[in-house]
């Protein structure tokens, strides 16, 4: 019974020393700072802002004119 | 355009990766066409058992919900009683088709977002194997009579235990890539995936640990298996989904996510306070008041990161709902993200100490329970794997027919699905609570709607089967090959 309690505290311990570590981490490392820039970083040269990257086959390209349901 | 790698590192070794003293590779970033070509293989392959798992489900599921209305169903089979194959619809949807449609998302997104050379990919296949042939056994022995009972986790030790294996892998994999990533910016989605797989295995090993291997008082159980069970969608399939859509919808549109800052605060009070919420699922039981009112306060909380991810990808869509119409991966996604919010608000909702009175134990969960995982992760999943395996293929999908059949078929059928069984669960929970009603009664008022949610599983279970044709076409690359796709365009085209 008693090692039960010692490692559900030994848990939330664990798990809340991970989240701050985690946490502070991301504060040294800038992760936090400069949110616009960071929106921006899944878009590159090949498939810039403004580019959408998908669509029913052929709609794109002018193959089929109308936009399916 | 030649590729940005122009002097090839030698592929580094597994020692390398993991002894902590090796130095991230200064110049190892990686086009986004060859990462792709990378993780072909491994990510096809959990894509193809998931679809492959996904028709088994849905097979089951038609088999447990037509038992209800037709109670001699393959009631001979021992192997088709409701006990067995309950638990065998959803162990195979949430071991076989969500988990692995997770793990092979998160994997592509991963190599995408860490944007170098992938490392060790061979690890994967690895992990591929095990995992299914952990699945396919837990599935066998649930089928057989070796079911633990204890939801979620009713696969037999011996089943189990491969499947963790096979998921410290891909942990130990998502660690290394994330380690020797590209350095800059960790964007969202990367967080979201890897908690995911952090979590994940950490979750898994506990609760087998201490409800099978050192087990705990009976009475303990209960909430340890509850933990874990609310803790599995909360800190695993919604990271991935979320973080998926995170990235997907703004791919999509062209268009960054409308604020950065909440979907950072979004995952951040998410992982604060969704652990404290798994209680919720035994109000009422014998458990201590304060666990359960933690729990409730909790499921209350988590309304912070839905309405701040609702927010966002409103306000990112906003001006481009247009977009739906010509793009299936926002279709998908967008229904999924949506219906995030419905069943999270719901969630909360049922939480409260005199709605559950009502709710508890009746269909309402049920219904509950497929808008979060079949109308919330399931859709964006689909979203996920329209986008990401032409990409992989280098191939277009070959039907937008089959592509629109999958989606209404699949949309509608889980929208009648929820409505369904969300009016049979209070017509039933407000009967249960009403003495005056003999509990036949309360059951022969829900017969209609399980009627309903037969005729809505095998909508859904269509939709599966158009999807799973679509997916066999592109990978035998049928249809003809579109003029220019401007999005397949290899790296030295697109200078043009």
């Amino acid at each position: 019974m008693s090692y039960t309690y010692l490692f559900i505290a030994g848990a939330i311990t664990f798990a809340s020393v991970f989240a701050i570590l985690a946490f502070y981490w991301a504060a040294k490392h800038g992760h936090l700072r400069d949110v616009e820039n960071g929106a921006k970083v899944i878009f590159d040269e090949g498939e810039p802002i403004g580019k959408p990257t998908d669509a029913f086959p052929g709609y794109l390209t002018g193959s089929t004119t109308k936009a399916p349901h | 355009m030649s590729s940005a790698v122009t002097d090839a590192p030698s592929k580094p070794s597994l020692i390398d990766s993991i002894s902590p003293s090796s130095v991230e590779p200064v110049e190892d970033k990686a086009e986004r066409a060859e990462i792709d070509r990378a993780m072909r293989g491994v990510v096809l392959l959990f894509y193809g058992a998931a679809i492959a798992w996904l028709l088994i489900g849905s097979l089951f599921a038609l088999i447990a919900s037509l038992k209800f209305n037709i109670p001699g169903f393959v009631a001979d089979t021992a192997a088709m009683t409701f006990g067995r194959i309950r638990p065998a619809h959803l162990n195979a949807v949430i071991y076989g088709w969500a988990a692995q449609a997770a793990i092979g998302t998160g994997l592509w997104l991963m190599a995408r977002l860490c944007r170098v050379s992938v490392r060790h990919g061979g690890i994967l296949y690895v992990a591929w194997a095990l995992y299914n042939f952990g699945v396919t056994l837990g599935i066998l022995g649930i089928l057989s009579g070796a079911g633990t009972s204890v939801e979620y986790l009713e696969f037999p030790r011996w089943a189990s235990v491969v499947v963790f294996a096979a998921f410290a892998l891909i942990a130990i994999w998502t660690v290394i890539m994330f380690r020797f990533r590209k350095p800059g910016h960790v964007y969202v989605t990367q967080w979201y995936i890897l908690a995911a797989f952090f979590w994940f295995p950490w979750l898994y090993a506990t609760a087998n640990l201490i409800i099978f291997y050192l087990p705990v008082q009976a009475a303990v159980q209960g909430p340890v298996n509850w933990w874990f069970g609310h803790n599995v969608l909360g800190l695993f399939f919604t990271p991935i989904g979320v973080g998926a859509a995170y990235y997907l919808i703004p791919k999509v549109i062209g268009r960054p996510v409308h604020s950065y800052y909440l979907s950072i605060l979004g995952f951040w009070s998410l992982a604060f306070f969704y652990s404290w919420n798994g209680m919720h699922h035994l109000i009422g039981g014998p458990f201590p008041a304060w666990l359960i009112s933690a729990s409730i306060v909790a499921s209350f909380m988590m309304v912070i990161p839905v309405i701040t991810t609702g927010i966002n990808h409103h306000f990112t869509m906003k001006g481009h709902f247009g977009a739906l119409r010509w793009s299936p991966t926002l279709r998908f996604t967008v229904f999924g993200a949506m219906c995030y919010t419905v069943a999270s608000l719901q969630g909360s909702s049922m939480a409260i100490r005199s709605w559950n009175q009502i709710t508890h134990f009746t269909h309402y969960t049920i219904g509950h329970a497929h808008i979060g995982m079949y109308g919330f992760f399931t859709m964006v999943m689909f979203g996920a794997m329209y986008y990401i395996v032409p990409r992989l293929v280098e191939w277009e999908w070959p039907s937008a027919t089959l592509i629109r059949w999958h989606f209404w078929l699949c949309a509608v059928g889980i929208s009648v699905m929820f409505c369904a069984l969300s009016v049979a669960g209070l017509v039933q929970g407000f009967a249960l609570n009403d003495p005056t009603i003999p509990f036949l009664a309360s059951t022969r008022f829900t017969l209609a709607f399980l009627w309903m949610r037969s005729v809505a599983g095998l909508m859904m279970t269509a939709g599966h089967v158009v999807f799973a044709a679509s997916f066999a076409l592109i990978l035998l690359k049928a249809g003809s090959r579109r003029q220019r796709p401007t999005l397949f365009a290899a790296p030295e085209e697109s200078a043009a």
